[in-house]
């Protein structure tokens, strides 16, 4: 058994935030991520060889992901790529796999900053090739410099698809169609929310003006319906939304494309603390399962924290912050800070995430993930994609009478399979919430179990605890 | 399959030039590159099917999240978005859960 004052699970801002204030403390605490190189998916790294020319023109997002790698890569921290973890045992003990090499890690506290991904959307045609979340078809534009397609649409919602497009349009594409759900009015409302955050307003204005001035079809208040093509995409279906969330579909339209990113809002990845058994609380305003935790980061698990977007989506600057609070908590618990200098460094850092979740919840309420969406989901339509389940089976599990997403896990097989319900999990219960009008609260989420991500049962054998 | 391969090949220059056996055919790749980068760039759209019903798939999520761009490398069951080439590398399309003559 391997021993450590302080895991970190996950190497993107918010656990290297995190790293670099508990090496500051006096803590070489010890990261594991499951990348091969430190960053998560917003600083996600080219590959180690790769060289580009004009390091300006990667954006502001990679230069000041740069600067903190590197901060990262210098600081007296026991940093662990490639590795899982993959189960959590009796107090603080982590199962983590390294390739095909089976650990178990005693820490005395934890922070789990494990980030998030892009909520899946099932509508017809979503498991053809050629679809992609949107971040995910970022990422092959920005850490691998490969286009997934040539002809394009982004539909969704919020301001992910402003980046996604833009970073289609930098690498070259044929055509680009931006299919945004919210319909963007009234936007004055917000102006007290976001008042003086001019960084990040003046970031939004550049992608806006940018993806006009190159002529791409950007409609608002529009969803794709459906998405066509024998093998591959070959065609997608277009309708407007009105003002109450209703989708027209007798004026749909059709787009001839080669890929279709969809990027609806981004889900916690909380597989590890409800493995934990931490308390959980439904976000309605982000539809989504976030950690109960109190104002140190900490979890209902004492020496528990969470760090980041996996502590409900705020994005990069608050996942920094929340990340650096988290580590001078747990500081304080090993003894290596003061409570009146814990709270003294800490204070400083409340203040400015009290402004940065101001933005947040203006951004929550501009693009808001509607539950109607699942009117979008055809009976035929695929909704856990690993054990190939269609939603005409989850409905007549739920008109049987299933009234959690674990019992319809247990009835259809739905989420039983490789991704461990992290792509149908969420849809689950936004279809029992339309079935039964009981809402998620009520519900409850999809239990998950050890190990979180397949492992095979040679390499989990060789070392029992 | 397209023209030309989709890399962008503007302000940046890649690793070690490799190639890949893809399904029997030799498939340009770059060191450091993901076996999923490398399918996609040749125009490469199916990198599995499906169990139950055949359908054709390759990545969805493209970080190591969903397990829907599986295919067989080296013998091997692998995410291809998660996994960098190797030189001779050998990727086969994984049909259903992989037979025996696939998988090592």
């Amino acid at each position: 058994m391997t021993r450590a004052e302080l895991v970190i699970v996950g190497a993107g801002p918010a656990g290297m935030a995190a790293a670099l204030e508990a090496a500051e403390a006096g803590i070489r605490p010890m990261v594991l991520d499951e990348n091969l190189q430190p960053g998560g998916q917003i600083y996600r790294q080219l590959p180690p060889r790769f060289v580009v020319s004009d390091a300006q023109s990667q954006g502001k997002d990679a230069l000041e992901g740069k600067a903190l790698i590197r901060r990262f890569l210098e600081a007296p921290i026991e940093y662990r790529p490639g590795t899982l973890v993959w189960g959590v045992f009796g107090d603080k003990q982590l199962g983590i796999v390294d390739g095909k090499t089976v650990e178990y890690v005693q820490a005395e506290c934890v922070i789990i900053a494990a980030g998030a991904y892009d909520r899946p959307m099932p509508i017809p045609g979503w498991t053809l090739p050629g679809v992609f979340s949107a971040g995910g078809a970022q990422l092959f534009i920005k850490s691998q410099r490969v286009l997934p397609g040539r002809r394009v649409l982004v539909a969704g919602t919020g301001p992910l698809l402003l980046v996604v497009a833009t970073h289609f349009l930098a690498a070259g594409v044929e055509s680009l169609t931006l299919c945004e759900l919210s319909c963007m009015r009234r936007l004055w409302r917000y102006t007290g929310k976001v008042w003086g955050h001019w960084g990040l307003l003046w970031d939004g204005w550049r992608y806006l003006s940018r993806i006009r001035r190159a002529g791409v079809r950007l409609m608002t208040g529009h969803v794709v319906t459906q998405i066509f093509g024998q093998d591959q995409v070959e065609e997608a279906a277009i309708a407007p939304v009105d003002e109450e969330g209703r989708v027209r579909s007798d004026r749909k339209g059709l787009v001839a494309v080669d890929a279709v990113c969809l990027g609806y809002g981004l889900l916690p990845s909380t597989e590890l603390t409800r493995l934990y058994g931490c308390r959980h609380n439904f976000s309605e305003s982000q539809l989504a399962w976030v950690p109960a935790c109190d104002s140190k980061m900490e979890t209902s698990i004492p020496g528990v924290f969470v760090a980041g977007d996996c502590a409900g989506v705020a994005g990069v600057y608050t996942a920094r912050e929340e990340g650096r609070i988290a580590a001078l908590a747990a500081a304080q618990q090993l003894g290596r800070l003061s409570a009146a200098e814990c709270q003294r460094r800490m204070d400083s850092i409340h203040a400015r995430l009290r402004r940065l979740r101001r933005f947040c919840a203006a951004l929550d309420d501009i693009y808001p993930p509607a539950r109607r969406l699942v009117d979008l989901t055809t009976d035929e339509t695929i909704i856990c994609r690993c054990e190939e389940v269609r939603a005409q089976a989850i409905w007549s599990a739920i008109a049987d009478g299933a009234g959690t997403p674990t019992e319809i896990k247990m009835w259809t097989g739905a989420g039983m399979g490789r991704c461990q319900g992290r792509m149908c999990g969420p849809h689950l219960g936004l279809m029992l919430a339309r079935g039964t009008g009981l809402l998620e609260p009520a519900q409850g989420h999809l239990s998950v179990r050890p190990p979180l991500k397949p492992i095979e049962l040679g390499t989990l054998a060789q070392r029992i605890i | 399959m397209p023209d030309r391969d989709l890399r962008v090949v503007k302000d940046i220059h890649r690793g070690e030039p490799y190639e890949i056996d893809v399904d029997g055919a030799r498939v340009p790749a770059y060191e450091g590159e993901t076996i999923a980068a490398v399918l996609i760039a040749a125009g490469h759209r199916v990198f599995r099917r499906t169990a139950k019903f055949n359908e054709p798939r390759s990545g969805y999520c493209g970080m190591g999240i969903c397990f829907d761009c599986l295919v067989v490398a080296d013998g091997e069951i692998v995410r291809a978005c998660m996994t960098p080439v190797s030189r001779d590398l050998r990727v086969r399309t994984l049909i259903g859960h992989g037979g025996p003559a696939e998988l090592r």
